[in-house]
C-alpha cells in the first residue's frame, strides 16, 4: 500500500491573537500560550487533550510549558523545526506523519512574539543555520534578512529583466488585502508610485519590499480524522504536504543558481500527494517576508515558469478576484508576520469560508513558508466536502 | 551583534585574512576547492584538507547597495556595496566594494580583492575595479 500524508489529518483548530508593533504587555510565553488556548477552544478541544506540541524553535514556548499550563496528562509527542519561516508549513507535515502513525490525536503548532527579542538581525545572528554566515558574511558587510536576500533578486533581475515595479505589484496587492483586514497592522493603502518613492533598504529593495516586524501570536490545532468531523468547525484536511531545500543550503552566496529555492523541490512532492494541479488551486498564502521571495515561489511552486514570475504578477493578478489570490489577509508585508503561522490561520478560513475577505467558493489552497537561507515548505489543504 | 568565535576548520582562512590574504581551502584528496571552510569535503567526504592562496580575482556575480542598516560599525559607511563575486579558483567571495566608490560594477565586470587598513588597524578585504 502506498503511504501518503494526504487527508491523514485536519486542521481543525486556529487563533491568532495582540497584533501590535512594540511590545506586548504579556511575555512571549503567555502569548503562546495564550493563541494555543483559543486554537484548542476554537476547535472545541480540552486543552488538556492535546498530545503533542511543535513548538517554536526559539525555544521561548517548550512543549513542557504547554503540558504545565493546559494540564495536559500524557503529552505523546513533542519537536521542534528550525526552519525560520518555514517552520509552521514543515510543522503540519509533521503533524499529519504523527497522527497517522498514531502517535497523538491532537497536536498543537504554537507561535507568538512579545517584541522584546531585539532587532530582526540580532534575531537571525542567533539562529544556528546563520552560523555560516554569522561567522564569514556579516564581518564583511552583509548582516541582515534584506541585504542577503537582495542578492538573489538582483540575479533574478539580471538573468530574467524582472523589474522593481513587478515587487510593487506584489507589495499593492498585499496592502490592498489589509485595508479590509481588521486585525492588519498596516491598512492605508498603497500604490505602485508610492512603492517606487518609498527609501531603498538595500538595492534593489525599497521599504515597501520588506515585511513588518511585530509582536503577537497565532496557532492551530491538527486533528486525527476520525474525531476531526466531530469537532466545533468544519474540519480543513491537509491534502498534500512537502518540505524542500534548496543547494548550498547554508549559504546563499555560494548557491549554484541564486533564483531557486527549497520550494522547488518540494512543491511537485505536495501537488502529486494531493493529486491535484496548480489550475485547482483557487487561493494561495505565500510567505512573504520580502515581495521577491513571494514572486521567486511562484515560479518554484510552479503557478508559472522560471523567470515568468513579473510578467505573472502584473495587473493586479494577485488581488483577490485575480488570476491568483495570494495573501487575501494581506500577509507578513501589511497583516502581520507571526512567522507565517498566519497565513495557515488564514487559509483555514478561507476554506472554512470566513474570511474577512473571502475567495467566493475556495475548495483548495497552498500555503507556503520561506525560512533561513532559501528552505521551502508547502502545503495543500482542501474544504470539507463531505 | 556579536561576530561567533570561528569554527575550528576555519581558523587558517581567518587567520590569513586578517594578515592580508585570502586562503581557499582545498581538499587533499580530490583537490577540490570549497568555501567557506568546512570539515568535509562535499565531493569525496575527506576530512584531509589544504590551504591554497587566491589572488582574490574574479566576476561580479551579484551585489546589493546597502542604504539602511543596524550595524554600528558600518551605519557611517552608507550607501556601501557588498558584491557576490564568482573567483577565478571557482568559488565565491562575498566581501565589500570600495567604500568610496560610487558607481556599482554591472553583473558580469571583472573585480580583484585587496586589503585596506581600517581606521581601526584592522585589514579589510574589499574589491575593487581590475585594472
Amino acid at each position: 500500500m502506498m503511504r501518503t500524508l494526504n487527508r491523514s489529518a485536519a486542521l481543525t483548530g486556529a487563533a491568532e491573537l495582540g497584533y501590535q508593533r512594540g511590545v506586548s504587555e504579556f511575555s512571549t510565553l503567555s502569548l503562546q500560550l495564550q493563541a494555543g488556548l483559543a486554537a484548542a477552544r476554537d476547535a472545541g478541544v480540552a486543552p488538556s487533550e492535546i498530545d503533542g506540541v511543535i513548538a517554536m524553535s526559539s525555544g521561548s514556548a517548550l512543549a513542557e510549558d504547554f503540558v504545565q499550563a493546559f494540564g495536559i496528562r500524557d503529552l505523546r509527542f513533542s519537536a521542534m523545526v528550525p526552519m525560520g519561516g518555514a517552520s509552521p508549513v514543515a510543522a503540519l507535515q509533521l503533524a499529519a506523519a504523527v497522527i497517522q502513525a498514531g502517535i497523538c490525536r491532537h497536536v498543537l503548532l504554537p507561535t507568538g512574539r512579545d517584541g522584546r527579542g531585539g532587532d530582526a538581525t540580532t534575531r537571525i545572528a542567533q539562529l544556528q543555520v546563520f552560523r555560516g554566515v554569522a561567522e564569514f558574511e556579516m564581518p564583511l558587510g552583509a548582516f541582515s534578512a534584506p541585504q542577503l536576500y537582495a542578492a538573489m533578486a538582483r540575479r533574478h533581475m539580471h538573468e530574467y529583466g524582472t523589474l522593481s515595479t513587478d515587487f510593487a505589484e506584489i507589495a499593492v496587492a498585499m496592502r490592498h488585502h489589509a485595508t479590509t483586514q481588521p486585525n492588519a497592522l498596516l491598512r492605508k493603502p498603497i500604490t505602485i508610485e508610492d512603492h517606487q518613492n518609498s527609501r531603498m533598504i538595500a538595492d534593489p529593495f525599497r521599504l515597501l519590499d520588506c515585511c513588518i516586524d511585530n509582536a503577537g501570536a497565532a496557532a492551530v490545532l491538527v486533528s486525527a480524522p476520525d474525531v476531526a468531523r466531530d469537532l466545533a468547525r468544519p474540519p480543513v484536511w491537509l491534502a498534500g504536504a512537502a518540505e524542500g531545500h534548496p543547494d548550498s543550503p547554508l549559504s546563499i552566496t555560494q548557491r549554484p543558481d541564486l533564483t531557486r529555492l527549497g520550494a522547488a523541490k518540494a512543491a511537485d512532492r505536495a501537488f502529486a500527494m494531493a493529486g491535484i494541479g496548480r489550475a485547482d488551486i483557487d487561493v494561495a498564502c505565500i510567505y512573504d517576508c520580502f515581495t521577491y521571495v513571494v514572486l521567486c515561489q511562484l515560479e518554484d511552486l510552479g503557478f508559472c515558469a522560471k523567470g515568468e514570475g513579473g510578467p505573472f504578477v502584473r495587473g493586479g493578478a494577485l488581488k483577490v478576484g485575480g488570476r491568483l489570490p495570494v495573501n487575501p489577509h494581506g500577509g507578513a508585508m501589511s497583516q502581520a508576520h507571526m512567522v507565517g503561522m498566519n497565513h495557515i490561520v488564514e487559509m483555514v478560513r478561507q476554506l472554512r469560508g470566513e474570511a474577512a475577505n473571502q475567495v467566493a467558493g475556495a475548495r483548495h489552497g497552498l500555503v507556503s513558508g520561506y525560512g533561513d537561507l532559501g528552505d521551502g515548505t508547502v502545503a495543500i489543504l482542501c474544504k470539507d466536502t463531505a | 551583534m556579536t561576530t561567533p568565535a570561528p569554527s575550528l576548520e576555519a581558523i587558517p582562512y581567518h587567520e590569513a585574512l586578517a594578515a592580508g590574504q585570502l586562503l581557499l581551502q582545498a581538499c587533499d584528496d580530490c583537490g577540490a576547492l570549497r568555501h567557506p571552510p568546512s570539515p568535509m569535503c562535499p565531493h569525496c567526504q575527506s576530512v584531509r584538507v589544504r590551504w591554497q592562496r587566491s589572488a582574490g580575482v574574479g566576476t561580479v556575480h551579484s551585489a546589493v547597495t546597502v542604504h539602511h542598516t543596524t550595524t554600528p560599525r558600518y551605519r557611517e559607511r552608507t550607501p556601501y556595496t557588498v558584491l557576490t563575486v564568482a573567483l577565478d579558483d571557482g568559488v565565491r567571495l562575498l566581501a565589500p566594494l570600495d567604500f568610496d566608490v560610487q558607481i556599482v560594477p554591472p553583473i558580469g565586470a571583472r573585480v580583484a580583492l585587496h586589503f585596506v587598513p581600517q581606521t581601526d588597524g584592522q585589514l579589510l578585504p574589499l574589491f575593487k575595479n581590475f585594472p
